[in-house]
């Protein structure tokens, strides 16, 4: 065994978690690494000296508190995007948060194809700008007549 | 004594004899270029009342116009449609600088600048040696048009397939008084005179100046010009400038300007007296009536062909093009193929 591996298994070791086999290779390993003895020595202590810590009891309720909180950060997780602390002051009801984001959204989604359509979409013109001045332009020459031609068809 | 006598009379015959043929041959021996030239000032100099009629023969109707005319000096002209009811009341003010026109019942002005403006006076002067390249001027024995001795002069195109133009021009004011415009095919598309025309020295501006008042105001052209030429309107719209590589003979480039709020750029081909426009703009549908299809190369446009002038209108990638000219519909075509 490399004292890599052995590292790793010197916890399970102490916790009495291992397999046999592969406690006596541990062990065969320990005798021959003095680094990994070392290690364990140490391992050893700190959980001698955890072992002397007093263990404080918990206060009457704690543990159905504790249930409490759980359900209600389930209950949050579950409600996804519309867990938006910033928005609780203004919309403290879940149910109005809700409406505002969804409506936020149905406008973002609305006023974007809006602006993307007015983009792609082609405008819609007559003829009429371009015969005006074509004959705007007929006037300028020297021998044209200063009556103009009304425009030919005046509803296009 | 009666030699003398006889002496003194002959020498008062010929002397008559001769102013008489000098008179003639002064009037007989002017060019017509140098009557054009002075026709061309004198329709802006003279002072002068009348009603002036135009007839145009379009593809799908005919239309007369009338319209009564005042102009005194080169500096106000007033023109004010009587006839058809359609533009009936529509004015033109031009006081030299700016020229004013305003439809009434749309409400609508609009300011270009004044026909007479020094620009438009050398354009003239430009155009004037442009239609000598590009036409035959021919004069005709002389004729009465509303009981004044007039010069007839005609303008044959040098290329076929150009328009061509007869015009009366009086022989004391140099005023022309009646035109008679032919297409390429030889059809008389329009055709304008005066009707009752006086020469009134006691008109009063100010009488003229009453009934424009809608149209007074301090408004004057816009001051940027009027013509560019390619390379800067190239700079100013937003999209390549193209330019047709073949123009019908005689033709050349006028000038490049911005029309419809700046979106298209309109460039001027003239030949001295016809006149072609090609528009580009960035893409758009243009509605259109009485149109046929029409494939060159590999576009497909919609032409509307009058008798005075024809459209052609096609798109190419983002671009709507729009070629408007008094020329064939072979030549339209040939134009639009060889724009790049």
């Amino acid at each position: 065994m490399k004292c890599r591996r052995a590292r790793k298994k010197l916890s399970p070791y102490l916790d009495r978690s291992l397999a046999v086999k592969e406690k006596l290779e541990l062990e065969r390993h320990l005798k021959s690494c003095s680094s990994c003895a070392h290690l364990l020595w140490q391992l050893e202590r700190i959980h001698n000296l955890a072992q002397n810590i007093p263990v404080e009891k918990p206060e009457p309720l704690f543990y159905e508190r504790l249930c409490h909180r759980l359900s209600q950060k389930e209950k949050a997780a579950r409600e996804g995007l519309f867990r938006v602390r910033w928005l609780w002051p203004v919309f403290p009801v879940p149910r109005l948060r809700k409406i505002s984001i969804t409506v936020a959204v149905l406008l973002a989604v609305c006023g974007s194809s809006f602006y993307l359509w007015r983009s792609l979409s082609v405008p819609q013109i007559t003829l009429r700008t371009f015969e005006e001045e074509y004959f705007r332009s007929r006037q300028m020459i020297s021998l044209t007549d200063e009556l103009i031609l009304p425009i030919s068809d005046e509803s296009e | 004594m009666d030699l003398r006598f006889h002496r003194t009379i002959l020498f008062k015959l010929f002397v008559f004899a001769f102013s008489i043929l000098g008179l003639v041959s002064a009037t007989w021996g002017i060019e017509p270029q140098e009557i054009l030239s002075r026709s061309l000032e004198a329709q802006f100099e003279l002072d002068l009342e009348g009603i002036k009629k135009t007839e145009f023969h379009t593809h799908q109707k005919d239309y007369i116009l009338t319209a009564r005319f005042i102009r005194l000096g080169p500096d106000f002209s007033y023109l004010l449609y009587l006839s058809p009811s359609k533009i009936k009341g529509r004015m033109i003010l031009d006081d030299g600088t700016s020229r004013k026109d305003y439809i009434p019942h749309k409400k609508k002005l609009r300011i270009y600048p004044s026909l007479n403006s020094s620009l438009m006076q050398q354009r003239r002067r430009e155009n004037l040696e442009l239609l000598l390249t590009n036409y035959t001027i021919s004069r005709q024995p002389d004729e009465f048009i509303l009981g004044r001795p007039s010069y007839v002069i005609f303008f044959i195109p040098r290329y076929p397939g150009n328009p061509r133009l007869n015009i009366w021009v009086d022989k004391r004011t140099y005023l022309p008084l009646r035109k008679e415009r032919y297409n390429a095919e030889g059809k008389m598309i329009a055709s304008s005179s005066f009707v009752p025309f006086n020469l009134r020295k006691e008109f009063f501006r100010e009488s003229a100046y009453q009934s424009a008042r809608r149209i007074l105001g301090e408004e004057r052209a816009p001051a940027f010009p009027l013509f560019y030429t390619l390379q800067e309107i190239g700079r100013i719209v937003k999209f390549r400038l193209k330019v047709p590589e073949y123009l019908p003979p005689g033709y050349i480039l006028q000038g490049a300007s911005l029309v419809d709020e700046g979106m298209a750029a309109k460039l001027t081909y003239t030949d001295g007296l016809g006149v072609i426009c090609f528009f580009q703009r960035s893409r758009a549908n243009i509605k259109m009536r009485n149109f046929q299809r029409l494939r060159f190369g590999s576009l497909e446009g919609k032409i509307r062909v009058g008798e005075d002038e024809k459209t052609l209108v096609w798109n190419k990638n983002r671009m709507t093009f729009v070629l408007m000219g008094d020329i064939s519909k072979e030549e339209l075509r040939r134009i639009a193929e060889s724009v790049k």
